[in-house]
């Protein structure tokens, strides 16, 4: 029996398509496995070397409003300091009194945000510095104002971050006042709030309220501040209430930034790992 | 392969690069054109389907690595130039009006973004709840106009 090439002949295109096409579903499904990760470090060094130039006509841009913006913060944060120049005094007194040690202060790194992606498709920000600088994976990014997103990906010299506005963001928070913690989230609807999950109805909350990381993260120190609350709701069905935020960040036009050098206390870590094979 | 087909392969590396570095940074409310989908339209009145074919997978899997969307900008694209070739190549005997050709690129864009964004929904990256209608629609008239006006520019 012949088999029949000229067929196959005629649906060439089509066959390659097909094969085409599989191997971009393959990719689709498998961009998260460990296979793909150098590759994504590659990705990220040769987009964030293409685009460094345009990002000095970013930060150039912003430069302006950047400054009057930080003026504007420079007067509220002297006023802030004379008072708590006078509560640290009286602070030290009580600790003194109290024999509690000075709690260290956390090392910040000064980035440049060197690529930046918000079209609502795998919305991520590209930062100059990456391992040779000392970022780990999971450490946060922040600036004057408050939270920009966390580490994900590094290679030696950049670092890839996940902003607030990505739908794989999580960090826990609490609600500035209140012991009740959540999960800060964006459920993907629009680029003006996120969204504090799993708060109980009985704590109160009103609009204006600061959100702030509750440091029960393994990655994040506390009271980074992330926003202000907006509104609340309850959720049907559960003891529990919605909380969403209005970001103090405006990742549109953020320019540069700091990384949080906060590491990982390897004994939690062990604990959570030990925990995971326990129950996971 | 001859000298023709290695200048195709170049351009195809201008259009991408003119995509990463300028149109992706002159969108508004989130809209972006698309250059190498220009280029791939443009491309289907020189070549044959096979290497038009191969040339969309090929941009779109370079755009997919560079913009960490895995995937989706090959998929999309290479089906496009799949089901459209024939129509798109059908109209190298005409002489166009700049009218018609933004009513091509048009509709090769909604069915472009439309299919593109499907994947991205698929791929989870993204929610469909997002301005879909102003980025798919926003999107692809954008294209069309820049189509427009490198035709215009091409014909002067």
């Amino acid at each position: 029996m012949r088999l029949p090439f000229s067929k196959i002949g005629e649906i060439k295109d089509q066959l390659i398509t097909v094969g085409l096409l599989l191997t971009a579903v393959l990719m689709m499904v498998a961009r998260n496995d460990d296979a793909f990760h150098n590759l994504r470090k590659v990705s990220i060094s040769t987009l964030s070397y293409l685009e460094a130039p345009l990002a000095n006509v970013r930060v150039y841009r912003t430069a302006l409003q950047t400054n009057v913006n930080l003026e504007r913060q420079n007067i509220l944060l002297q006023d802030e300091v004379n008072r708590l120049r006078s509560l640290r005094e009286e602070n030290e007194a009580l600790r003194s009194l109290l024999e509690l040690q000075t709690r260290s202060e956390i090392p910040l790194l000064p980035v440049k945000i060197v690529a930046k992606s918000l079209t609502g498709i795998n919305n991520f920000v590209t930062i100059n510095a990456g391992t040779a600088d000392s970022v780990r994976t999971g450490m946060a990014v922040v600036n004057a104002d408050g939270l920009i997103g966390q580490v994900t990906i590094v290679s030696e010299n950049y670092a890839q971050v996940i902003p607030f506005f990505n739908k794989q963001f999580r960090t826990s928070a609490h609600v500035e006042g209140s012991r009740a913690y959540g999960i800060v989230s964006w459920n993907s609807d629009n680029f003006s709030e996120l969204q504090l999950s799993y708060v109980p109805e009985t704590i109160p909350v009103e609009p204006g309220m600061r959100v702030t990381t509750s440091g029960t993260s393994l990655n994040f120190p506390p009271n980074i501040p992330i926003g202000e609350v907006i509104r609340s709701e309850q959720e049907p069905g559960k003891e529990t209430q919605r909380i969403f935020i209005r970001p103090f960040v405006s990742l549109f036009t953020v320019a540069e930034g700091h990384v949080v050098l906060f590491s990982r206390s390897e004994e939690l870590e062990n604990l959570e790992n030990q925990w995971r094979l326990l129950f996971e | 392969m001859n000298k023709s087909y290695w200048l195709d392969i170049l351009g195809g590396f201008f259009a991408l690069a003119l995509q990463l570095l300028m149109f992706r940074h002159l969108s508004f409310w989130g809209i972006q054109p698309d250059a190498v989908l220009l280029y791939l339209i443009w491309l289907t009145s020189r070549q044959s389907r096979t290497t038009c074919i191969i040339m969309a997978a090929g941009t779109g899997l370079l755009a997919d690595i560079l913009l960490d969307t895995w995937g989706i900008s090959m998929f999309s694209k290479t089906l496009v130039i799949l089901l459209s070739y024939k129509i798109l190549n059908s109209q190298i005997e005409n002489i166009l009006q700049t009218r018609e050709v933004f009513v091509i690129v048009v509709l090769m864009s909604l069915l472009y973004f439309a299919v593109y964004f499907l994947m991205a929904s698929f791929a989870g990256i993204y929610s469909l709840d997002l301005y879909f209608w102003r980025y798919w629609i926003g999107s692809s008239i954008y294209t069309a106009v820049l189509g427009s006006l490198f035709y215009m520019l091409r014909a002067e």
